[in-house]
Parts: C-alpha cells; structure tokens; sequence
C-alpha cells in the first residue's frame, strides 16, 4: 500500500484547467516536490490531497484507501492522518504558541497531561521550548514557522503537506529550515509533499521533484530532470522576448 | 447531514419562517380579494399620479441623504481614521449619537429649538424663527435630521475600511506623491467599495422612514402604506404600496453585487502588527478641530440640548419615570434579548454569506437585506396575519413577538457585519482547524468566534442600539400591556406636557448610549492595560 | 499514538437550538390569566390611563392595554383589531369617536351589550343595537386667536372670503375631521358639501397633520381659526395661550356643532367577556365621565346632570347637528376616495 496514489485527477475552476490528468505514486518515507511557477496547480494539487477540494475527475488514495474520487471526498481532512503547513502558516492569534500545537489534541480528546507532554515533546523538537507562552505575534517568521510545524505534527502524521512554507523568509533561514525540515522527516519517517517554486529549494528537500507546468506532470527526477526542465523554461522566456 | 448544512440551513429556514411567510400572506391577501385572484390593488398603485409622486418624494430624499452623509461622512471618517485630529475618539462617539436614538426624536428637538417659542426665536427674533420652523417642515428639514441621522453610518464605515488598506500601498505612494494625492489615488479608491455600501444602507435605511417625514410632514412613499391602513383599512393596498420599496431594495443590492462584491476582495488582510500611516494635519489642525466641533455641535449637540434644557427638573425626570420606568426597563430587557438572538442569527447567517457556505447564500443574503427595507407596518401586520391563530396564541399574545420583529427587521444588520468580520479572517485559520480534527462546530467556537469576536461585540452593540430604538414594529405588535419606551413616547405624545416629553426623549437617548458607551470604555481599558502589562 | 478520528456529537446542534429557543419562550407573560382584561384604546393614554387605573384600584381586575398614536399616524389599534379578527386578544375597545367602532361593528368585530350604565345616555348617542355606547364627547369648536376683532362663528368661515388664508384644518383623511366632513356631506348632500369643499380650497385653507398642530398654529398666531375637538381648544386656553373657543352655528335655524363621543364597544369573542363588561360599565359610568370632564382632555359628559368645570358647555346647552352615526360611518368610507383627491393624493 503506498501512503499516495493519484490516478488521473483532474481539477477545473471556473472553466479553467488547474490540475489536468495528473498521476503519481509516493512512496513511503519519501520527500516529494511538486516544483512550478505561480498557477500551475500545485496548491489545488495538495488541498485535494488534504480533502479541502475534491477532485472533478480521477480518483485519490491514501494507504490503499479511496480517499476522493469525481466531484466527492469520501473521507474528510480530520479522518486523513495528515498535517499541513499552510503558505500563510495559518497560526491562530488568539493561542499561544502551546494552543495552536494542542487545540489538535484536544479535538481529540487527549487528557491535559498527555497534552502537556505531547507539547513539551513537540516544543524541544522544534527548538521553541521556551516560547511556550507566547502568541504568534511575538514570534519572528521563522518562530512562526517552526511553531506552525509543530502544530502539523502534533497528531503524529502519517503524511505531511507543505505549502511553500518557506517563500518569506531570508536565504540564511530559509536553509536553515531546510536543514530542520529534513532533520525531522528522517527522525519521525512521515511521507512529505512539499511545494515551492524554487529549483534550489526543490533539489535540497526533495528526493524526487516533480515538475509541473499549466496542471500537468511536465517532469520528474532530480537534479539532470531539473536541469533540463529549467533550460527548456529559459527557451521559452528567450522565444517569447 | 453535517452539522454545518444542518444549523445554517436551519438559520436560513427560521429566517423565511420568521420573516418571508408573513409577507408571502400579505402578498397572497393582496392578491386575492372578494373570493377572486386580482390585481387590483396594484393597477390603483401604477396608475395613480400621487404615487408616482410620493415615489419621486422618496427617491429623492433617499437620494440626497445619501450623497451628503458620503460627502461628509468621507472626509470626517479619514480626519477621525487616519490623521493625528485631536479628541477624534470623542467625535466619533459624539457623531453616532444621533444614529442610536429614534430619528422623530431628534426631529422634536429641532422643532423645540425653532419653535415660536423656542430658544431660535428668543435668539434671533420670532419672524427669523418662523422662516427657520417653516423651513424644518419638509423636505428640507427631513433631509438634514435624516442627514445627522446616518452620517454616522459612513464615518464608521470610512474608519473600519481605512485599517484594511495595507499601509505598504500608502507608502509606495508616498514615495510619489503627498498624502492628498495618496488619498486621492489609493485609499479612497481601495476603500470605495465599502463607502458605496455605507452609501446603499444610508439610501435603505432611509427610503423605509416613516416617523422623521410623518412628524416633519413631507409626503413619503412609506406614508401610502400607513395611509393605507390607518384611513383605508386596506390590508391589500398597503401591501402593494410596498412593492416600489421592494424594487429600490433589489435595484441596491444588483449594484452592490455587480459593481462591489468582486472589489471587496481586492483589499488585503493587514496583519495587526502593521502600523498605518497617520496623517500630520500641521497647520490646519486648529482650523480642522473648529469646523468640525462647530458641525457637531450644530447636528448633534444642539437639538439634544434644546430636549434637555425644557426638561431640566427634577421632578420632571420623576413624573416622566412615574409613567415609563416599566417602559424602559421593558425596553433594556427586550432589547438585550433582541441583540443576542440577532448576534446568535447573524454570525451563522453572515458565516453562511460571507463565506458562500451553501449554494443559496445569496438568496439568503437578499431576503435579509429585503426585510430589513420593508416598511415595519406590513412586516407588523404578517407578523399578525401569521401568528395570531389559537394554536400559536402562547407566543402572539408574549413577548416573544417584539423579538421576532427584531429578528425579522434587523438580521441583515448583524449578517453583514458578521460576513465583513469574516473576510478579514483568511480560510486557511478554518482549514488549519478541520485538518487538525475540528468539526465545524468546534471550529467555529474555538477558532472563528474568537477571532471574530470584536466583529461580534460591535453586532451586538449595533443590535441592542436597533432593538432599543425600534418604533414601528413593535408598535403593531406588543402585547397589551408591554409597551417600550419609543411606543409609549409616541403613545404619550399627545397631550402630555412638553416638559415630560423631552424627558422622557433624553431618558431614551441615554439608555441608547450609555450602555454601549460603557461596553466600548471597558475594552478599551482591557486593551489599554494589556498593553500596559506587555510594555 | 494514532491518531483518533473526530466524530460529530449531537450535544452542539441541541445546545444550538436551545439557546435559540429559551428567548423565544421565557417571554410569555402569563397570557390567559382569568381574571383580567384586555383593552385597545384610541382615546389618548395621557387620559384613559388614568380611568384604567382607578378601575384597577377600585376592582382589583388588571388592565392590560394597547394605546394609540395621534390620528395621522395610526397604524395601531384600529387596525389590530381587524387583523385579529379571527382570534381576538381584545376584551374591549374604547374608541374616541363613534365612527370607528360603527366600522368595527360593520366587519362583526363588535359584539352587543346594553350596559346599565348607559341607561340615561341619550338614545342618539348610542347604537340602537347595541354595539357600541357614546360617552365623554368632544365637540367640533373653532378655535380663534382671542386677539382678533371679529372671529369666525360658523364652519362656513371656511369659505368667506374674509378669511382667505387664514384658517387651518386637520388632514381630512384622518380622525374626527372626517368624521365632522361627512357628517356634512349627510346633512347637505354631496353637491353641496363638494361646493364647500372646492370654496375651502380656493379660500387657500392650510392643512395641518392634526387637531392638535392645527390649534398649535393658531395658538402661534400662524392661523387665525381652525376648527378641532373641543380638547384641543381647552388645554391651549389652560396652557393660556391667547385663544378662545366658539362653539359654532349656534344661532338660530343653523345647523349646530358636532359633537363626537368616545364609544366603547364589547370585542365579538373576547378573551373574557365578564370582566370586559364590568369595565365598560365603569367606562359609561357618571364618575368616569366627571373625571374625564375636568381632565385636560375637557370631555362634555353625555349624562345628565354630572358637574362640569366652567369652561366646558353641558351638552344640553348646546345646538348640535342631527347625526345619524351609521350612516356617517358609510359616508366616511364613500367619501375617502374624494378626500383623497381634494389633498391631491
């Protein structure tokens, strides 16, 4: 059973192809890329993967079960075992650092002691132990966005979604992240689908990218596929200039 | 079903129940006379010159205040949003005086202030006063108590639409040009949607007065309706009288859906900690502060003073208490009531709108805003052609029928402000939430409600103020026994010594006002020792 | 750990639907309690309250009311009574002219009862079937400034040209105006009274909202008569404005003034018909009628023999008009349509 399969799905908005007959398998534990410029569906992509869109057509697995198919999402987000990292981050002002990891838990009816000891676990893996108390708005971007992994993985994901996470932030922490975001997916082996829409970005994380182009699977492999799916895109800069 | 479906379904239901079943049987007895389907109690309606006239009267006067509460209200909103003015919070306040109190009742203190025997005349000679009084008497007048009315609709809607504007685009202008052409060139435009909206519910609210042109005598369509009833007894006629003020209703919100709804979209969420820019008024500071305490003093001030200045005695305010404390006391109490079912209905049914939840938010959307146009008399009198039967005699003859007049008349107030708190909070908060394991319940309670919940307090606050000023509605259909303040001023009017009268018109205003003026005094307190705490 | 799957509970939606149905029901107010009584009056509250609480006081009944607005701007009780025809709330109805509850007894909203109370009330003051009962009158007067040398006597002041643009009169469309217009438009027929109505017209007479602006404006000197209810007439001359009241028409071979009483009816299946009849019999009471004479609502009591104070006329000193009442209520509603074209409507 492998954690993803996509067979065929499509999407369409207003009449206008988003995701176009896209097919992939991940395999478990592994760290994909979906790699695009701005409006070639790689959001639609991961919020269907999410259960936040269905699928106009195509059908959508997760560990061997039908998770979506043709205009219906048979399992909602919260029964997917997954988490997400939103490109905003998402983080609610009005908890503390502590109540945006925990709010999860408590949807699921963990005792306050195993809260406690879930967050604490959560707070030392991300390095933010000591920002506990504070509210979002004290925290500086990359705070945030440690915070804002932590929440995703506070129900222990079997998969993890990332929506260009990294986008506002400087080079140094950026790579940083990077380096956090690789450290954790190797020490609690979730699959991860991970969206940017830069190569250097994509080659770092990813151990397989997929490179996508107007909805649709234009490439995948790594840094040769890379290569090449950047030449073509400076011919056709050069030939439309 | 998800419980989603189910409540907002369920609020949409209540809605039509509550609110379009009483018209659609007014609509059907307007329609069916003598035992046969007829139209003529509307033929008489397009046929006739005077309501073709009183049309003209009310379009007109709609019109007009429309325009000159934005040609105001814009400008006083930036001066109070967005400069350094001096006191602005106390204008503001002051500006939305008027607006919490029943329109008639400022009309009465301006007739008192230039009256024959009023403070105008012993001022300026009787001979002045008399041009003044004559002057008030009609459109003239109307347009200015209605004016001093709903300017605070659109100051208010300014200083809210002026903290969306991402304060980057200001300062990209700013590099460019000075602040009147930042003004010019960015804000007002980015915030133009919002200005027209406040624009469209000033022309709402006032093309459905009925008490200000009444007591001002200025001939208005909504008087058709009430001639209708009161000297006709023609339940039909009445009931097609409405229907002009319908059109105007769906005309206004076609405009806001054509030319507003995509532009709303296009303002950007300000994270809080962003800063905007505030304008240094340097010289004309003082200039500024003088003009705009000379207006307030003239719309606000004055007639409220006049109202005070003849009841100003004790044993006044005692006799004036003697006959209407149960009144008021009634009136607070219906009137909290009022506001926390209105807040209850508005946040699912604004959530419903603002979020396009369900595929007939729209139509959910128009039959509050419809509602909340039609003239009170026939929401009053389908209120009674609905509930007054044996079998639902134990909720007509209670209480609870004022209450669902105010539902039925005020749920667009609190759905709109719950559906523009709502665009303010970006989905990903809720899909963060459902992708954790809320269920939509929870994420409305533990993540939406919290964030929205200033939105929320100023719906409830802007619910009680309409509860508590409701005249028209609950006129028709308080149980015996039950009156509320407004009605019993209006009851008492005649005959009853002047004195007794404006106190019991100031006693109304202050339990307007004082309420949510504590409410806002107390947050800003909270804030202001949060901030003191984290400093 | 596994993660846990959320499952819906019930318990938000019933808490949902509680908290909506708690303020719709802990607002009934006791309805149905036996031993009250509820009336819809048109008469003033200023004035009728006070009657309502002494009976209170002195029989221990409660008194539920609904109280209307001035004339022009009713939408109240009137109209409450006939949209709740099919299940009355009201016990009573004290309306403040005759007309009104002849309307109501045409839409079989009025029920019959011959109140003891009544007995000496003139026949002419009372419907021959019972329906309703006159007491405490208003009488039609003209209102004049006292400064004037020669003031008007008669209606037909209206339209002498002597007083072209000088006097004032009520919105016809509303209160006892009409009543008064097409009581006229009996006596004299309608060509007659259309005459009348076309000289008011070319007289340049002004138009007020009310009775009670009418006699406003003369009381301000911005008209010089106008013709109102005898109420209005007397609580300006106590407030001691510079005004009089003429009762007019009162020579010899003419018609005489209007006088309009206060009418209380019986509610066709009221809620509770015993206390309802015991508050109609204190309402026709001479008492009531005494109380309501020296109020300054100033009311000509239509018994005989109950004192008066010196300003008002006992009403058998004065010359009044033969008004067959039923059939001025028929004329008001004919004559509505014409009305309603002679303001331009």
């Amino acid at each position: 059973m492998k954690p993803i399969e996509l067979e065929s799905v499509s999407k369409c908005f207003n009449g206008k192809s988003a995701v176009v007959d896209f097919s992939i398998q991940v395999e478990k534990g592994e760290r994909v890329v979906l790699l695009g410029p701005s409006g070639c569906g790689k959001t639609t992509l991961l919020r269907m993967l999410a259960g936040l869109l269905a699928p106009d057509e195509g059908r959508i697995f997760l560990d061997g079960v039908l998770v979506a198919k043709s205009g219906r999402i048979l399992r909602p987000p919260e029964e997917r075992a997954l988490g997400m990292v939103f490109q905003d981050l998402a983080l609610w002002p009005h908890l503390s650092v502590s109540g945006n990891i925990q709010l999860g838990l408590k949807a699921h009816g963990l005792p306050g002691r195993d809260r406690a000891l879930r967050v604490g676990e959560l707070l030392e893996l991300v390095e933010m132990t000591e920002y506990a108390d504070a509210k979002p708005s004290e925290l500086s971007g990359g705070q945030q966005q440690r915070v804002a992994l932590a929440r995703a993985l506070a129900l222990r994901p079997k998969l993890l979604l990332m929506d260009e996470p990294l986008s506002n932030l400087d080079l140094e922490l950026n790579i940083k992240l990077r380096a956090d975001i690789i450290r954790l997916q190797q020490a609690t082996a979730f699959t991860l689908v991970y969206i940017t829409h830069d190569p250097e970005e994509a080659l770092d994380i990813g151990t397989r990218i997929v490179m996508m182009r107007e909805g649709r699977i234009e490439q995948v492999g790594k840094e040769k596929e890379v290569r090449e799916y950047f030449e073509k895109i400076q011919n056709r800069a050069r030939a439309g200039s | 079903m998800t419980a989603k479906r189910t409540i907002l379904t369920g609020i949409f239901l209540l809605v039509i129940v509550l609110g379009l079943f009483p018209i659609l049987a007014m609509i059907a007895a307007s329609l069916h006379a003598d035992g046969r389907w007829t139209f003529d109690s509307y033929q008489g309606l397009l046929t006739s010159r005077r309501e073709w006239a009183l049309l003209r009267h009310s379009f007109v006067l709609a019109a007009s205040v429309s325009l000159l509460t934005a040609l105001f209200g814009v400008p006083l909103g930036i001066l109070f949003g967005k400069t350094d003015f001096p006191m602005r919070r106390f204008f503001t306040i002051a500006f939305t005086v008027p607006l919490m109190i029943p329109p008639y009742i400022t009309a009465i203190g301006w007739a008192d202030f230039l009256g024959a025997n009023g403070l105008f005349a012993k001022l300026c000679g009787e001979a002045a006063a008399g041009a003044a009084y004559n002057l008030l008497f009609g459109f003239t007048g109307c347009l200015f108590v209605l004016f001093s009315t709903f300017l605070p609709v659109v100051i208010l809607l300014t200083m809210t639409s002026l903290k969306s504007v991402h304060p980057r685009l200001e300062d990209a202008g700013r590099l460019v040009t000075g602040w009147p052409g930042v003004l010019r060139r960015i804000t007002v435009p980015l915030i133009l949607p919002s200005i027209l909206f406040g624009i469209i519910l000033v022309f709402l609210l006032t093309i459905g007065e009925f008490g200000v042109p009444n007591f001002l005598r200025y001939d208005v369509f909504v008087l058709e309706s009430f001639v209708q009833f009161s000297a006709f007894y023609n339940f039909g006629a009445a009931t097609a009288a409405v229907l002009p003020l319908a059109l105007f209703t769906v005309l206004a919100l076609l405009i806001e859906w054509v030319f507003l709804r995509e532009r709303f979209h296009e303002v950007q969420t300000v994270p809080e900690k962003a800063a905007s820019p505030v304008i240094e008024l340097g010289g004309c500071r003082t200039g500024s502060f003088v003009w705009t305490a000379v207006f307030c003093l003239t719309v606000v001030a004055l007639p409220l003073t006049v109202l005070v200045g003849r009841s100003f005695s004790v044993s006044v305010y005692a006799s004036a208490l003697a006959v209407a404390s149960d009144s008021l006391l009634r009136s607070l109490v219906y009137a909290v009531l009022g506001a926390s079912l209105l807040s209850l209905v508005g946040f699912f049914m604004g959530y419903l709108v603002g979020r396009q939840a369900l595929p007939f938010w729209r139509t959910a959307d128009t039959l509050t805003i419809f509602l909340f146009a039609l003239p009170s008399a026939v929401i009053g009198i389908g209120l009674i052609s609905l509930w007054n039967r044996p079998l639902t005699n134990f909720i007509y003859g209670s209480s609870t029928m004022i209450i669902i007049g105010y539902l039925v008349k005020y749920a667009a107030l609190t759905s709109r402000i719950t559906a523009s708190t709502l665009s303010m909070i970006p989905q990903s908060m809720e899909d963060a939430g459902e992708l954790a394991g809320l269920g939509w319940m929870r994420r409305i309670g533990w993540i939406v409600a919290p964030m929205a919940r200033k939105g929320l307090l100023g719906g409830w606050l802007v619910g009680y103020v309409f509860c508590l000023r409701d005249l028209e509605t609950t006129m028709i259909i308080y149980p015996p026994g039950h009156e509320t303040l407004p009605v019993r001023i209006m009851t008492l009017m005649a005959n009853s010594p002047p004195e007794r009268i404006a106190a019991l018109c100031v006693v109304m205003a202050c339990a307007t006002v004082v309420p949510p003026a504590l409410a806002w005094s107390l947050v800003s307190l909270k804030r202001g020792g949060r901030n003191h705490e984290t400093h | 750990m596994k993660p846990i799957v959320v499952r819906y509970g019930i318990r938000p939606l019933a808490c949902f639907f509680v908290l909506i149905a708690i303020p719709l029901t802990s607002l009934h107010c006791g309805k149905n309690s036996a031993n009250e009584v509820i009336i819809y009056v048109s008469e003033d509250q200023v004035f009728s309250e006070p009657i309502l609480n002494d009976f209170r006081r002195e029989t221990g009944i409660p008194v539920k009311a609904v109280f209307d607005t001035e004339e022009s701007k009713s939408t109240g009780v009137m109209n409450r009574l006939i949209a709740e025809k099919g299940n009355p709330q009201a016990d009573v109805y004290w309306a403040n002219e005759p007309i009104r509850a002849e309307v109501l007894k045409q839409k079989g909203i009025a029920a019959p009862y011959f109140s003891p109370a009544a007995r000496d009330i003139p026949e002419k003051f009372k419907d021959p079937e019972g329906y309703w009962t006159g007491f405490s009158a208003r009488v039609r007067v003209l209102i004049v400034r006292a400064a004037l040398a020669e003031k008007p006597q008669s209606v037909l002041s209206y339209v002498d040209p002597l007083w072209n643009g000088r006097g004032v009169i009520a919105n016809p469309l509303f209160g006892t105006t009409t009543v008064e217009l097409a009581a006229l438009f009996v006596l004299w027929g309608d060509d007659r009274a259309k005459t009348f109505m076309t000289g008011m017209k070319k007289n340049n007479v002004r138009i007020s909202t009310s009775n009670g602006e009418s006699a406003d404006f003369v009381a301000s000197g911005q008209s010089d008569f106008s013709l109102v209810d005898s109420d209005d007439a007397v609580n300006r001359m106590r407030q001691g404005k510079s005004v009089q009241m003429i009762y007019p028409d009162q020579g010899s071979g003419e018609m005489g003034c209007m006088v309009v009483p206060n009418a209380v009816l019986l509610v066709n299946g009221a809620p509770h018909p015993a206390q309802a009849k015991k508050l109609i019999d204190y309402l026709l009471s001479k008492e009531t009628e005494r109380k309501l004479a020296f109020a300054d609502c100033a009311q000509v009591p239509l018994h005989p023999s109950v004192e008066t104070p010196p300003d008002i006329r006992a009403i058998d000193r004065l010359s009044t008009i033969p008004i067959n009442y039923a059939e001025v209520a028929r004329k008001v509603l004919e004559i509505q349509p014409y009305l309603k074209a002679w303001l331009g409507y």
